[in-house]
């Protein structure tokens, strides 16, 4: 999990951090501030709606809609080779965060903006961490 | 807040220098921000010993501190560095900078420059900013700029009816402009059909909608309006300059996740700053050059700086007054589309040949005021220049 997220993160920043850890028990959390009661991501130091330094990770149930998608036909990146061509979308969860992510068994026509979807849990390469994705709702 | 800034009206753009661009420059960075400083001094009619400013921006460590440029230049008297860590938000925010640190007395010519091997170097678009979004952005597939730009680009069409014929029409408009500058990468025409038949990159872009990466150099010089006028070239007035975000730029520059509504981008936040300081209305500007490391861009700026209404920059394009020919022309060296990914330093250096009277074939009829933004995500800069001849 640490050799896929090297790289990553500001350079004095310890990865993995709960956030990550989560990911690796398919369990996706997003911020919550307990002093204005938003949701966001990714975690950070304080609240980016009104400063508060009060966050607690808050387990989402995976639940939310298609806001935005890019269908990619090249990968930028050699990891993806093998995946083009991949969906990738701005999912806006139930708790009013947004995260990005595959999107997954879905066909290209069928993406639609408002489109339910639900969480679901994908390696990137075979023996490679979990990472989340989202599926329309009802796809098994 | 929109507002009298003492420095506009007061400082000015005096010269340009590029070097060649292409796809392999076989030398350092250094050289090519070198190469292009002296070009700039030069065109402006001013010796290199009178320069006392010099003021840059990198992404990541894609190029050489202001300092690498004072001293390969042997500036004899430095007063003002600057670096910057930022991308295509930087080249107008820079000039007006530098026009601020002029006016307030820090220095007296200051280059401002943007250099790279944007090509057979460090490739911009598929570096990785550090920051926790980036690790959530990168192992989800989202891996470069045309990927991230085109969920912009989709969510404007969802909220505007925007199509890709909109997206259509500024690469087609832009490559017709391409042909008449030797400078640019892409210059062969391009018909629709062309543009139809084109592979997609990441959709809703083609190739055609996309940047082409290059190693270059360009600089301009900034001076005060006084000196300016005893230089070789008719002076390029600052009369505007705006720079800004929304709420929650995001905590890398790739980073919108954070950012309310992904249809707009900070053309909409700045434009009124950035008109009222410079004292005339989006109307009445007599041509734009616009940030486009994507098609999708120019109508993002079109429609949020005002020029054209929102879901109409499509139209105003198909109209034909933006190509060459036409009463409202934009991205007159064909744009970073054709010119190439100078990160927009190019767009402020064709404003400043156009402004000049300088734009030779390609030379627009009324040069009496100009808009140039910089940016195309979160945060942006943008700058109205005046002075031209109508």
């Amino acid at each position: 999990m640490t050799l896929v997220l090297d790289g990553f993160g500001y350079p004095d920043e310890r990865l993995p951090s709960p956030f990550w850890e989560g990911v690796a028990r398919r369990e996706l959390t997003v911020a919550r501030c307990e002093s204005c009661g938003r949701h966001f991501a990714p975690f950070s130091v304080s609240c980016c709606y009104c400063g508060s330094p009060e966050l607690t990770h808050h387990r989402v149930d995976g639940s939310g809609e298609l806001y935005t998608w890019t269908v990619c036909h090249r990968a930028m990146d050699p990891m993806f080779a093998g995946a083009v061509p991949y969906v990738v979308g701005a999912v806006r969860l139930r708790e009013g965060a947004v995260f990005y992510s595959r999107i997954v068994e879905v066909t290209v026509t069928e993406l639609a903006a408002g489109m339910a979807l639900e969480l679901c849990w994908q390696h990137i390469d075979p023996g490679s961490q979990w990472m989340w994705a989202f599926r329309p709702v009802g796809d098994g | 807040m929109t507002r009298n800034l003492r420095f506009l009206g007061r400082t000015a753009i005096a010269g340009v220098g590029y070097t060649d661009f292409t796809r392999d420059s076989g030398v350092g960075v250094l050289s090519l921000a070198v190469e292009a400083c002296r070009a700039a001094v030069e065109d402006a009619g001013l010796e290199t010993s009178e320069v006392d400013g010099v003021a840059s921006f990198r992404f990541l460590e894609d190029s050489v501190p202001a300092q690498a440029v004072a001293t390969s230049l042997a500036l004899p008297d430095v007063e003002y560095l600057l670096d910057v860590n930022l991308g295509g938000q930087a080249p107008c925010y820079l000039v007006a900078h530098a026009a601020m640190a002029i006016d307030a007395g820090l220095a007296s010519n200051v280059l401002v420059f943007r250099a790279l091997n944007g090509r057979s170097g460090m490739r911009v678009g598929s570096s990785q900013a550090p920051g926790p979004a980036t690790g959530m952005r990168y192992l989800s597939g989202l891996s470069a700029y045309p990927q991230l730009i085109a969920m912009w680009a989709r969510r404007f069409m969802i909220e505007t009816g925007a199509t890709e014929h909109d997206l259509a029409s500024v690469a087609l408009a832009q490559r017709e402009w391409a042909q008449h500058n030797h400078r640019a990468m892409v210059r062969k025409p391009l018909t629709p059909d062309e543009y139809w038949a084109a592979p997609y990159v990441a959709e809703p872009f083609r190739v055609p909608d996309c940047t082409v990466e290059v190693d270059g150099g360009c600089a301009v010089l900034v001076t005060s309006l006084d000196r300016a006028r005893d230089l070789r070239h008719p002076p390029v007035t600052i009369s505007g300059a705006a720079y800004g975000s929304r709420p929650r730029p995001g905590l890398d520059m790739a980073d919108a996740s954070l950012w309310d509504d992904l249809s707009y981008n900070y053309c909409s936040k700045i434009a009124d700053d950035l008109w009222g300081r410079a004292g005339i209305a989006p109307s009445e500007v007599a041509f734009a050059e616009l940030y486009d490391c994507f098609s999708s861009s120019v109508l993002f700026a079109l429609e949020g700086l005002g020029i054209a209404e929102r879901g109409g920059s499509g139209d105003l394009i198909r109209s034909g007054a933006t190509r060459p020919g036409g009463d409202f022309p934009v991205n007159t060296h064909g744009g970073l589309l054709c010119e190439g990914y100078l990160h927009g330093m190019n767009t402020v250096g064709e404003a400043v040949l156009q402004m000049q009277g300088r734009g030779g074939p390609r030379q627009v009829a009324d040069r009496s005021s100009c808009v140039v933004t910089s940016g195309a995500l979160q945060d942006g800069s943008a700058l109205v220049l005046t002075g031209g001849a109508r």
